[in-house]
């Protein structure tokens, strides 16, 4: 693979998993910037040890446990302001713990990347459910009968399922093939 | 470890797909969470707190910035000055005296760069010449620096504990030059400026000493506050963009442009807003706070000169400071007249002067480095 197309490759590897890497840092950190900037360190060890020919699994296995790593060198550096991470100090050294932040924070990225898969109408009905508003306070907001929007939400999360389950069928198919 | 991870990226695809079901399904999943209760209460956590997730998709400056700060192109970086406010800029006056209470050493002589206009680093006692080759060799462990002709760059390769050295970077007349210090934050000086920084930034504070002006952007981290020295004043960063002009036997004035600092002297202490400035005439006296005008005071960033009604004294003053020239005037009245002038920063003063002349007011004599002021009034 050419140099411009593996730089090609790991840029959509970085805005795709961009974000659940630096909320996991923030969980550990408690703090926006910093979160970032270890993000940012995680994925240029991914950089030096890039191969295209790792599955994603492969590629967030690698990320969260580099991520894991910088925030550990951070809090041992007490970089961290202590006060803001008191309360997380004994857990957050944890199997359990980092176990549990990666669940949490691949459950968001599936739902986010999912949800920017669907059509604009969808994703708009689909982003207002999530965010808590009722039926009667979407139906106002979008200025529509409560039940055109129970259909729409029937639809959207109709065709949202069918994308999560699409990557979860190919993953599961390629692991047959592969 | 690694199977483990496999299973809970697994799993959390089944979350996903659970929390995204409308009507209760009774499948695998939900046995699992009827099984395992630490697990069932992972999810309702995850279930409560997913109405506050971004869901917004990454955005390509994101990817441009990490790209900018890691995979290095070699290439010449943009005017990065108004990019974004997460940059906070600390502009500190080096004054040329420092008290050296960090090295304990004696201020290595003032360097007369062989290249004459090339601006030079300093590291304990060897000095380099910043020129378009490149710094080639350069003996500190863990901390790597990249130079092109008009930037230079650090970074420390590692998290564990660096040991620091000095730097000073002196910027002659004339030049100018860019700065991206350990931490990310972004200096450009001006002429005529000396700027002295430790790599890497150790302790609770980055500080840094500068005399003659320079415009910092900072990189943000609350846990270590950004200070910019000039005399017995300091500027603390708390997230900003500004510029300190700090030349020996002038007042300095730190003009603030995004974000907030806090100016201090021996005696007084002030918080600026973005489009103030704080002057400060002379050691022991009070810092006086004022409107200013950023256009003006940033024009430099951009190579140019922009004088708002000034007197005569004081456009000549810095152009004498630029071009290294000595001024003289035929009478009083004359350096008092107020000029308004925006222009390139030429690379003689000849073609500023005429600039002034077009104004039909004064006229100007040139007799080697001296230049003659005459009003026609």
């Amino acid at each position: 693979m050419k140099a411009s197309e593996e730089r090609k490759r790991f840029e959509s590897v970085y805005l795709d998993y961009f974000q659940a890497i630096r909320d996991f840092c923030n969980s550990f950190l408690k703090d926006g910037e910093l979160a970032r900037d270890m993000a940012q360190d995680a994925f240029f060890s991914l950089w030096n040890n890039f191969d295209p020919a790792y599955s994603e699994k492969e590629i967030l296995s690698f990320l969260y446990t580099a991520a894991r790593n910088k925030c550990f060198d951070q809090l041992r550096l007490q970089k961290v302001v202590e006060s803001k991470i008191r309360d997380l100090k004994d857990t957050v050294y944890s199997d359990m713990f980092f176990l549990d932040e990666i669940t949490r924070r691949e459950t968001y990225r599936i739902v986010r990347e999912s949800i920017n898969k669907l059509p604009d109408r969808s994703r708009q009905i689909a982003l207002l459910t999530l965010q808590g508003f009722s039926s009667q306070e979407i139906a106002d907001q979008l200025d529509v009968s409560i039940n055109t929007v129970k259909t729409l939400k029937k639809n959207a999360y109709a065709k949202l399922r069918e994308i999560i389950s699409n990557q979860y069928v190919i993953l599961i198919l390629l692991k047959y093939f592969i | 470890m690694k199977q483990k991870i496999n299973e809970r990226l697994d799993l959390a695809r089944r979350f996903a797909r659970r929390l995204t079901e409308q009507d209760a399904v009774h499948d695998e999943l939900d046995r699992q969470l009827e099984e395992d209760p630490g697990l069932k209460e992972l999810y309702e956590d995850i279930a409560a707190n997913l109405h506050a997730v971004n869901m917004e998709p990454t955005g390509r400056e994101e990817w441009m910035d990490f790209e900018r700060r890691y995979l290095f192109s070699g290439r010449r970086r943009r005017n990065l000055i108004f990019r974004y406010a997460a940059v906070a800029c600390v502009l500190v006056a080096l004054t040329v005296g420092l008290s050296l209470y960090f090295s304990g050493q004696e201020e290595p002589p003032v360097v007369i760069s062989s290249g004459g206009n090339l601006p030079t680093l300093s590291v304990s006692d060897q000095v380099y010449a910043l020129d378009s080759a490149g710094i080639k060799q350069f003996a500190q462990q863990h901390v790597i620096m990249q130079q092109t002709e008009k930037e230079l760059t650090y970074r420390v390769d590692t998290v564990a504990p660096v040991t620091p050295e000095w730097h000073t970077i002196r910027v002659p007349r004339q030049a100018e030059f860019t700065l991206v210090l350990a931490d990310g934050s972004r200096v450009r000086l001006n002429t005529n400026t000396t700027l002295r920084y430790p790599v890497p930034f150790t302790g609770s504070t980055r500080d840094v000493w500068v005399e003659g002006e320079a415009f910092f952007e900072v990189s943000p981290d609350q846990a270590k506050p950004f200070v910019v020295h000039f005399e017995d004043n300091h500027v603390t960063v708390l997230g900003t963009a500004f510029n300190v002009s700090c030349y020996k036997q002038h007042p300095s004035r730190t003009t603030l442009v995004r974000g907030s600092v806090s100016l201090s002297n021996s005696l007084d202490s002030v918080v600026l807003l973005p489009g103030q400035e704080g002057i400060i005439r002379a050691s022991g006296e009070n810092i006086t706070v004022r409107e200013a005008d950023v256009n003006v005071v940033t024009a430099w960033l951009n190579d140019r000169f922009y004088f708002k009604e000034l007197p005569l004294s004081e456009i000549m003053r810095t152009l004498g400071e630029w071009y290294d020239v000595k001024v003289r005037f035929d009478r009083e009245s004359t350096a008092a007249m107020l000029f308004s002038i925006e222009t390139r920063r030429y690379e003689d003063i000849d073609s500023v002067l005429r600039i002034l002349e077009s104004t039909k007011k004064v006229s100007f004599t040139r007799k080697g480095n001296m230049i003659e002021v005459r009003s026609n009034l």
